[in-house]
């Protein structure tokens, strides 16, 4: 358990990297719609268009933003309850409320692109948030480890459990 | 060997997993829609199969069996034109789906009428009765054609599954009409409309008026100015370059915008221009409309005057990508920069009699547009809801022929939504508390802002069951539809049913 939880934390922390790479690739191609001559209007836009080449970019910031991130996030949350470790369910929380509030804010730009501002920033929250609670996992299974060959039997059967 | 306290544990959690994945399933189930008819549709009608309050007449689905006796309830299929009288314009339309091809573009897959997209205008006079055979010929899924804008008889709205059965390959269905209104509108598929709308299957409707038209909207010149995004191409009138219309110094010329894509077209000039209609009603009183931009929604029409300069030519542009240049045709018109202000319609030109008073309303309903995530049709997403509800536990309109009904329009999403009534044109009464006062602002289409909320009314005046809906079409997909229905109107049609019905 504590091995998936590291892994799904580590995970929602590598979607948001790609997060950040799709969304500039999708406006890098939109500029160069538009440098080339390229009209980008609401029509264009509704039609799945807008991107020119980078229009891949905002299925991916779409797909891996709306679903896939918040996915993950809400297995860490009930992964969190099965890793007796101090700090798990907290952090899993933590990163699943930014989430939320990622979500929320990034549906909500359009409308009032000021949110954009803190859509940036809370980008980054959700990174650090879940490298911590990734790290602080991962932290209690190396002390696990290192007293596992003390008591072999226990150490065997909460790995297994744990696979 | 586990203990058994660890036994017990794991039997807990295998209970608990197992009844939360049967809940989940159950929950995910309730919300597959199945073969429905839209007379299931509004507030605690959400099951498909509750039917108590109907007389036991409603259900009679899918054996299309026309007029319903029982309660004496009429069905949509006997909501006619006058069926003798003979018909002064007759066309006859074949839907293909096939390569389109878009001059001065590439060719893409979609879908034709005659052979070309758009498909031929339809011209007729105020007052014509209009009858158009179509004919599906290879548009696999079915289709039908809607009449964006024509307030016709619910026989003849084309909505699958509402009003008739998509019409199968090598099947065709009649639409007559009287053309009461003059004006500009346009024809579509409304079967898998998102896909067939997108990919083509549309032309524009242009009524001319019974009468000339008064000295200050009458033009020298008529031209149809058709948006269409075709696979990323900006076209006009099908065509991915400019139109030149060509004029005399000092001649007008009537632009009749329609927008047929997905989200709001702006129509911008450096000089002066005026509006001579919206959504194929007059303006009363226009006036020049200078460094300002108007905005047509997404299924919306405007038609525009322009006149040609003394020397050279004017450059309309219209949706942003294209322009329609009027006067010199070998003139070289360098594109004017878009206007930042826009043209407010709710204090544009200047008032007339609207001909009932909203003051007095028979009906008032809410309809407020929000988002929220869910499962549509066991399918998972942020989807629209009406009133707080999911689709279909949508709201429906209920109303009795001659009512004065207001609606208030509220988005409360962050999206615009062109938000579009069949069968009826309605009169914008005010925006967030401020009164029209401009010309009468009658719209079949109206963009509804993020965080705007609009009043409107309309007479009821033309049973049968109408959808009223947003015109960015996958929104429809998505949940943005609710229908206004007439007391005593039952529709034997359904969704998703043996015909394929799929409106949206």
């Amino acid at each position: 358990m504590r091995k998936l939880y590291t892994g799904l934390a580590w995970t929602i922390a590598g979607a948001v990297v790609i997060q950040a790479a799709a969304i500039a690739f999708a406006f890098g191609g939109m500029l160069n719609l538009v440098s080339e001559g390229g009209v980008v209007d609401k029509a264009l836009l509704e039609s799945f268009q807008a991107g020119g080449v980078g229009e891949v970019g905002f299925m991916v910031h779409g797909v891996v933003g709306g679903v896939l991130i918040p996915l993950i996030a809400l297995a860490l949350l009930v992964v969190s309850f099965f890793v007796r470790v101090r700090g798990a369910k907290l952090w899993a929380a933590i990163v699943f409320g930014l989430v939320v509030l990622q979500v929320v804010l990034g549906f909500s730009i359009v409308g009032s692109p000021y949110l954009g501002l803190i859509h940036g920033a809370n980008a980054l929250a959700v990174v650090a948030t879940a490298a911590v609670a990734a790290l602080r996992v991962r932290r209690a299974r190396a002390a696990d480890a290192a007293q596992a060959p003390l008591e072999p039997a226990e150490g065997a059967s909460s790995d297994a459990v744990a696979a | 060997m586990p203990s058994r306290r660890e036994l017990v544990r794991r039997l807990a959690v295998g209970v608990a997993v197992a009844t939360a994945v049967a809940a989940g399933a159950v929950a995910w189930s309730s919300t597959l829609l199945g073969e429905y008819s839209v007379m299931d549709m509004g507030a605690g009608h959400g099951a498909p199969v509750d039917h108590a309050g109907h007389g036991g007449s409603g259900s009679g689905a899918s054996a299309a069996s026309g007029t319903v006796g029982a309660t004496g309830a009429v069905s949509v299929t006997s909501l006619t034109a006058d069926p003798d009288r003979p018909a002064d314009v007759r066309v006859e339309l074949t839907a293909r789906q096939e390569t389109v091809d878009v001059p001065g573009g590439r060719a893409i897959e979609g879908y034709t009428v005659n052979g070309t997209s758009p498909g031929p205008t339809i011209r007729a006079r105020q007052g014509d009765l209009v009858e158009v055979v179509f004919v599906n010929e290879s548009v696999a899924a079915g289709a039908t054609l809607h009449w964006h804008g024509l307030d016709l008889p619910n026989a003849a709205d084309g909505v699958a599954g509402v009003t008739q059965d998509a019409v199968p390959v090598g099947g065709s269905y009649v639409y007559r009409f009287v053309a009461e209104d003059a004006g500009t509108y346009w024809y579509h598929s409304h079967q898998v409309s998102h896909e067939q709308v997108v990919g083509g299957l549309l032309g524009a409707v242009v009524i001319e008026p019974a009468e000339p038209p008064a000295a200050n909207l009458a033009t020298d010149l008529d031209v149809t100015a058709l948006l269409h995004v075709y696979g990323g191409q900006h076209t006009l009138n099908g065509r991915a370059d400019d139109e030149h219309v060509a004029a005399a110094p000092g001649e007008t010329v009537r632009v009749r915008v329609i927008n047929t894509d997905q989200g709001t077209a702006p129509v911008w000039s450096d000089e002066p221009f005026r509006v001579l209609a919206i959504d194929g009603h007059d303006v009363n009183e226009p006036s020049d409309v200078d460094g300002r931009k108007l905005l047509i929604p997404a299924g919306g029409r405007a038609d525009v005057a322009v006149r040609a300069p003394d020397h050279g030519a004017v450059g309309l542009h219209v949706g942003g990508a294209r322009r329609v240049l009027v006067g010199d045709p070998a003139a070289d018109v360098p594109p004017a920069p878009q206007a930042t202000e826009t043209l407010d319609l709710l204090a544009y030109g200047e008032p007339a009699p609207l001909g009932f008073d909203p003051a007095s309303a028979d009906r008032t309903y809410d309809y407020v547009i929000g988002r929220r995530f869910g499962l549509l049709d066991g399918r998972p997403g942020n989807f629209w809801t009406i009133n707080g509800r999911l689709f279909p536990d949508v709201p429906m309109f209920h109303v009795t022929e001659g009512d004065v009904v207001v609606m208030r329009i509220v988005n409360q999403s962050g999206d615009v939504h062109p938000m579009h009534l069949h069968g009826h044109h309605v009169v914008v009464v005010s925006r967030d508390g401020v009164a029209a006062s401009g010309s009468p602002w009658w719209v079949d289409s109206l963009d509804v802002h993020p965080g705007e909320s609009y009043q409107i009314a309309f007479v009821a005046d033309n049973p049968g069951i109408w959808s009223d809906h947003c015109h960015t079409l996958p929104h429809a997909v998505d949940g943005l539809v609710a229908h206004v229905m007439y007391d005593g109107v039952t529709t034997p049609f359904t969704i998703n049913g043996a015909a394929g019905n799929q409106p949206e």
